[in-house]
């Protein structure tokens, strides 16, 4: 199972703070978070952590790995 | 002229004068309106005076984008040298001032002297008065804004100050519309030492506009495209209060007193408890993302919220109830101080207390203590009212100990702890008004952009570095949010928040003014401001400027984070040293940190180096 923890408006598009997706074969970050991100490509920002270190959305995930995606926002 | 009107009124309290003075479309062109316009008439003509003297200048300034359907357009420029810093001081706020304020014909007003007794001005288009306030003077600015609408009607724009500015509290705000605070640096103190209770405004005139047609298009398209966004939806829920959850995870949020930067009750004032709580919502004129989140306070009445005021006044104090920090935030929204240096003020205060640096102060995590000493600061009431009432640098100057004085120039932190981030630091101590965020938020492309490959422990997401790259993007920060926007007069969530295209702004500025400007003119004329407001600190602490003014507290090179997966961490004094160095060399300043010749010539600001030359050697 890939665990994704998901804040903010991520977690808004996704109907959830976390969530849990097996995956047959290993995916980019890109290709899991598009399944489960309404929207995913129109995002204008993210940021994104594998595994606890930060990564990108060409990152190459397997099956037991963690994903924390979150939005860039300011606070005014 | 089409955009600007090239007209300032002017008033002189002093000898209750009223005149309006034309200017150049040079100067419009090169210093575009608000923030541009401000310091450029600073520069000019406030030299070395007490901030709090009627020799100081308040400078009220709109840019091409007010009183037009421009997205989120709706903001005002409130600036003076500032009695809390000695600098340079300014700030924004969302207003129908700005509207009725070009609407009158106007691109700024210009208040200077004293009066005998506390006045308010109106100005309905060409017919401007100065009137008593003596029945308005100690009333809150809520209040006050509902007095004035009986006597002048509900469509005008108001500006006012409350016991604040009129106690001379050094980061009284200037006050609109129930929530809309501007000028942090002690812009309504100015206003409150020369009598002037509040500004009521009145336009009904049509603004000039270069090509109204493709006004209206472009507007309409930038608008749609802002429904548009898919995080259009939970940003119409939390607004920017999102912010308490992505700052806890990230070690950024302010708790106590910046010790920590994390905090335990945070779930409690998070952007999910404030939806729970929310009655209505308010926002600024022309915008259609309205921020404006208002909650029913623990005392029954409307506060109206956002992550600086949550962040300052709730974690930083270890008060974590959002009911009781809205008390805490009407209280300054009504009262007219920032509540961001109000909560530092407080904080500091509750450090020092633990630190049995004071006796009988308020402790952290006591409400009731809290609520009290606002009262106290607003009226300067007490020993311990006056003593905060002066902001953080002072209190710390007075107890001798600086080691847990979270300010830059004078002007307390916003709501990003940086123990662990070099880049965002580096945006807070150069900011133009000291330690305020809305310049460079670096802090996201920091995290974001941190190195992949490395040494990182597996749990710790991040990794301090002090690239040259980091000082780049401060600067490209600053060139947009703290440049153009600020001249603009524009808002910069929807590109910020939402994704909006930034090669909207300066097609709407062209189809306003005529003029068109490519990013490289932007650029420039961002540079030009940040040069003079650099020229203006330079000149008014003369001998006494240093590069270690650019130095963010010390608590962040002194101590490590208390709680968290970076525990332990903080900044390296010689590397941020070294980064700044980088940044001074991008901008074409010497190792002071103070412009170079060729730059002050290229930027066009010749006239700036003979009065900098009264005061310092220039390289």
């Amino acid at each position: 199972m890939v665990k994704i923890r998901l804040m903010g408006a991520m977690a808004h598009l996704a109907g959830a703070k976390e969530v849990n997706i097996k995956i047959e074969e290993p995916k980019t970050v890109d290709e899991i978070l598009r399944e489960v991100i309404k929207g995913y490509d129109k995002l204008h920002d993210k940021i994104i952590f594998v595994n606890g270190k930060v990564a990108r959305g060409d990152t190459i995930v397997h099956d037991s790995d963690e994903i924390k995606v979150m939005p860039v926002l300011s606070g005014g | 002229m089409k955009g600007w009107w090239g007209r300032i009124l002017r008033v002189d309290l002093t000898n209750n004068k009223i005149w309006v003075q034309e200017y150049s479309p040079e100067i419009a062109q090169q210093f575009i309106g608000g923030r541009g316009l401000a310091v450029k008439i600073l520069w000019d003509e406030v030299k070395g005076v007490d901030p709090l003297g009627p020799e100081n200048k308040l400078v009220i300034a709109a840019g091409p984008f007010n009183g037009l359907p421009t997205p989120s357009g709706g903001k005002l420029v409130v600036a003076a040298k500032s009695p809390l810093t000695g600098g340079y001081g300014d700030g924004n706020l969302g207003t129908m001032a700005t509207v009725h304020l070009r609407k009158a014909g106007y691109d700024a007003i210009v208040v200077e002297g004293k009066a005998k007794k506390p006045v308010y001005l109106y100005v309905e288009d060409d017919n401007v008065s100065i009137l008593s306030a003596e029945g308005l003077w100690g009333l809150d600015t809520f209040e006050t804004e509902k007095e004035l609408k009986k006597i002048h009607g509900k469509n005008v724009g108001i500006l006012s100050i409350g016991p604040g500015g009129e106690n001379l509290v050094r980061y009284a705000v200037i006050m609109s519309q129930e929530g809309r605070a501007g000028g942090r640096p002690g812009i309504g103190a100015v206003m409150g030492s020369k009598k002037l209770k509040a500004i009521v405004i009145k336009g009904t005139k049509e603004i000039p506009v270069a090509d109204k047609e493709k006004l209206r298009e472009l507007s309409k398209q930038a608008y749609d495209e802002i429904l548009s966004k898919p995080t259009y939806d939970f940003w119409h829920r939390q607004g920017t209060m999102a912010a308490v959850e992505w700052t806890n995870e990230n070690s950024a949020l302010p708790t106590y007193n910046f010790a920590d930067g994390s905090f335990e009750f945070a779930r409690s004032i998070d952007g999910y408890t404030l939806e729970g709580m929310k009655v209505k919502q308010r926002g600024c004129p022309y915008c259609n993302m309205p921020c404006g989140n208002v909650v029913l306070d623990a005392e029954g009445q409307e506060s109206e919220l956002d992550y600086e005021n949550v962040a300052l006044l709730g974690s930083n104090l270890g008060i974590g109830q959002l009911n009781k920090v809205s008390v805490l935030n009407r209280l300054a929204d009504m009262y007219g101080l920032d509540t961001i240096s109000l909560g530092g003020s407080i904080a500091f205060v509750m450090e020092a207390t633990e630190k049995g640096l004071i006796k009988d102060g308020v402790e952290f995590g006591d409400f009731k203590g809290a609520r009290q000493l606002v009262e106290d600061i607003a009226f300067r009431r007490g020993e311990l009212g006056n003593f905060a009432a002066e902001g953080v640098m002072r209190m710390a100057q007075k107890l001798g100990d600086d080691s847990f004085a979270m300010h830059v120039k004078g002007l307390e932190v916003s709501g990003y702890n940086c123990f662990i981030y070099p880049a965002m630091a580096l945006a807070f101590a150069t900011s133009s008004i000291g330690a305020h965020h809305k310049e460079a938020w670096v802090i996201a492309w920091e995290i974001g952009t941190a190195p992949i490959e490395g040494e990182q422990a597996k749990k710790v997401e991040y990794k301090i570095t002090y690239t040259p790259e980091k000082a780049a993007k401060v600067i490209e920060l600053q060139r947009l949010r703290g440049g153009l926007f600020e001249m603009l007069t524009a808002c910069r969530l929807p590109w910020i928040e939402l994704g909006l295209d930034i090669n909207y702004y300066p097609k709407l500025l062209e189809a306003i003014t005529g003029v068109k400007y490519t990013w490289d003119d932007l650029y420039k004329a961002a540079d030009r401001v940040y040069a003079l407001i650099r020229a203006y600190w330079v000149r008014e602490f003369g001998g006494k400027w240093d590069r270690k003014m650019d130095y963010p507290p010390k608590r962040w090179f002194i101590e490590g984070l208390k709680s968290g997966p970076y525990k332990g961490q903080h900044l390296d004094v010689d590397k941020y040293d070294a980064l700044l160095s980088e940044y001074y060399k991008m901008r074409g300043w010497d190792e002071r940190g103070i412009p170079k010749k060729e730059t002050l010539k290229e930027l066009g600001l010749d006239f700036v180096i003979p009065e900098l030359e009264k005061v310092t050697t220039l390289e």
